[in-house]
């Protein structure tokens, strides 16, 4: 009996140490609820504010959605995976492309109001949250680099459009250039007269 | 033979890549074995009974052919196939041997004794021989050294002395069914610790064959103390109570390094060698036709390998897709909100995408995405940080996608108490 009772107590210890220490405890890391507003700090930088851009349009999204941002952009990361959540889901493609559309409009309309966007990015993320399909902005949000990012957003602006606004664009920085010319020779003519 | 349920549980891991399986796929690799070699085991008894030496060398041919079938599998199902065979062939082995045995000590109970000294010795070579060959040549290496087995027959040409005659008398079944409980529990202590420490801690064969020989150095250090305790039934359940404890221990553990699973495996070791030799003892008992026992009780130890694997791997595999979309979701989160640069992350993203790809549904390795990405100048150290918490997040998940099974695996072992206590009462 001594025996038994002896083992009862190494193992009563042994249970309580692994409990006491944690074991039990086991949770994984929570996700955070996509419809509580996070604190935005909007970067510099296009690229940061587009990556900004993107993960607010994903709260959005998941919140109307109501899963989590990590399932939505998992779901979205290829077509069986996006057909997978959907059909797990109930939800129609039609829905998806209302919920994601709509996260990026109140994205962007933010990152306006906090001045973070402005300009030609501006213009052209403006323009493909309201006429892009489904396909486009979900490419557009798979961009690696900054500059492939702005090479799909040209792209898809249509060639008319995107001629007007970086024609646009040119006109203003070579009147830019002007202004800079007229500077130039105004320093070069006050340094001849300071000689 | 004894060893050899140890020895390929540490090639498992590689089995299952090499047949693109699923865990609980490649577990039929142990249950087709187990389970044939326990239906094997009363036939080939009374063949055994009868001509010993015929049956023990016609036994270590089809174990060895066998063995070399396996070694040369191409498919899952011809492996299975071949391990169904190859256990005819060790139960036609076993049961000759333990005839041979008993027919050269004078009784059952004394070939039983060395039978069971063998059976530790076994236990306590195979995880470390299955890593050894594993890592240093393959996982067919394991087949193939059992393959030599063939050159004992001569011994079998040894004339052995008279069939031992059984005293009769009523069996008693408490003994046997408690062996079958603690064997089922006692699988969950070295097929799932051994899966756990090498699919989910990602341990090479070699590292989880040193850190599962834990147990069996327990079991031979407690057993020159637990031979002097002799075999009452608070000492045998005291053993059943150290096996459910160890098995529990293993579904709490506080963290995923190695040293959390050596004082649940010294739990186990020391509870195998005091409940193990001493229900053996009583299963044999002198009171039947002992050759037809022994099997018996080695038959009633392999149904509960069976029944172990057979509940126990399902659980273990539906609660690790539960933690596998967990791990998923606060990885992504990580990710995400991870200081790196966006094309960094997306960079990332997609390396680990194809790990996960890669894995089919089982954990992935990190360090194959984390290496081939090369971070921006002055965020190496955000980048470490992140992998440090990627990985503590998917070992955190696989420990804990094991504890389902560890606890139902304790709950199975300590079922052993009431046939212990039957037992004890019907004595009394």
């Amino acid at each position: 009996m001594r025996v038994l009772a002896l083992t009862v107590a190494v193992c009563a210890a042994v249970l309580g140490t692994y409990l006491a220490l944690g074991g039990a405890d086991y949770k994984p890391s929570a996700v955070a609820d996509p419809c509580e507003p996070r604190e935005i700090d909007w970067p510099d930088g296009t690229e940061l504010v587009l990556e900004q851009i993107g993960k607010s349009a994903l709260d959005g999204a998941a919140c109307e959605l109501q899963v989590t941002r990590e399932d939505l952009l998992i779901a979205l990361a290829d077509p069986e995976t996006r057909a997978d959540f959907l059909d797990e889901r109930q939800i129609s493609d039609s829905e998806l492309e209302a919920a994601l559309r709509g996260g990026l409009e109140r994205a962007h309309d933010d990152a306006v109001e906090a001045g973070a966007l402005s300009g030609i990015p501006e213009f052209l993320i403006a323009q493909v949250i309201e006429h892009a399909p489904l396909e486009v902005i979900v490419d557009i949000a798979q961009s690696e680099t900054g500059q492939e990012l702005a090479a799909k957003l040209a792209e898809f602006a249509g060639s008319e459009t995107a001629q007007d606004a970086f024609g646009t664009a040119q006109e203003a920085i070579a009147q830019g250039q002007d202004v800079l010319e007229e500077g130039k020779e105004t320093i070069e003519e006050l340094e001849g007269l300071v000689d | 033979m004894l060893a050899d349920s140890s020895i390929v549980t540490l090639a498992l891991p590689d089995i299952l890549v090499e047949f693109d399986s699923t865990v609980l796929g490649i577990s039929w690799v142990l249950t087709a074995f187990n389970l044939v070699f326990a239906l094997a085991l009363l036939p080939a008894a009374i063949l055994a009974r009868r001509v010993p030496g015929p049956t023990w060398a016609i036994g270590l041919v089809v174990f060895a052919l066998a063995s070399a079938a396996c070694a040369v599998a191409a498919t899952g199902g011809f492996l299975i196939g071949a391990r169904c065979v190859q256990a005819i062939g060790g139960a036609a082995v076993v049961s000759g041997a333990i005839e041979l045995l008993a027919r050269t000590t004078g009784t059952h109970q004394a070939a039983a004794r060395l039978w069971g000294t063998a059976g530790l010795a076994g236990l306590a070579l195979g995880p470390a021989l299955g890593g050894i060959l594993t890592e240093a040549l393959s996982w067919e290496s394991i087949f193939y050294v059992q393959a030599p087995l063939i050159l004992l027959i001569p011994l079998a040409l040894r004339t052995p002395g008279p069939a031992e005659r059984g005293a009769g008398g009523k069996i008693e079944p408490q003994p046997e069914i408690a062996l079958a409980l603690l064997s089922a529990g006692l699988t969950g202590a070295i097929f799932l610790l051994v899966v756990m420490l090498t699919e989910g801690w990602r341990y090479s064969p070699l590292e989880a064959a040193a850190v599962v020989t834990a147990m069996p150095i327990a079991t031979v250090i407690a057993g020159t103390f637990a031979s002097r305790l002799g075999t009452g039934p608070p000492v045998l359940a005291a053993g059943a109570i150290a096996i459910a404890t160890g098995l529990a221990a293993l579904g709490i553990l506080p963290g995923a390094d190695w040293w959390w699973v050596i004082g649940p495996q010294i739990l186990v070791g020391a509870g195998i060698a005091l409940s193990l030799p001493g229900l053996t003892d009583r299963a044999l008992g002198g009171r039947d036709p002992a050759g037809r026992r022994a099997s018996g009780t080695i038959a009633a130890r392999h149904v509960g390998v069976v029944v172990g694997i057979v509940v126990l791997t399902p659980v273990f595999d539906s609660q690790l897709q539960v933690e596998y979309d967990d791990v998923q979701r606060s990885g992504t989160a990580l990710l995400l909100d991870a200081p790196l640069s966006p094309g960094t992350k997306i960079d990332l993203g997609e390396a680990i995408g194809e790990e996960v790809a890669a894995a089919d549904g089982a954990l992935p390795s990190l360090t194959p995405a984390f290496t081939s990405i090369e971070p921006e100048s002055g965020q190496d150290e955000t980048y470490a940080e992140l992998k440090t918490d990627l990985e503590d997040e998917i070992d955190a998940a696989a420990t804990h996608a094991f504890s389902p099974a560890f606890l139902a695996a304790a709950a199975i072992a300590l079922l052993a108490l009431v046939p212990i206590g039957a037992s004890a009462r019907r004595r009394a």
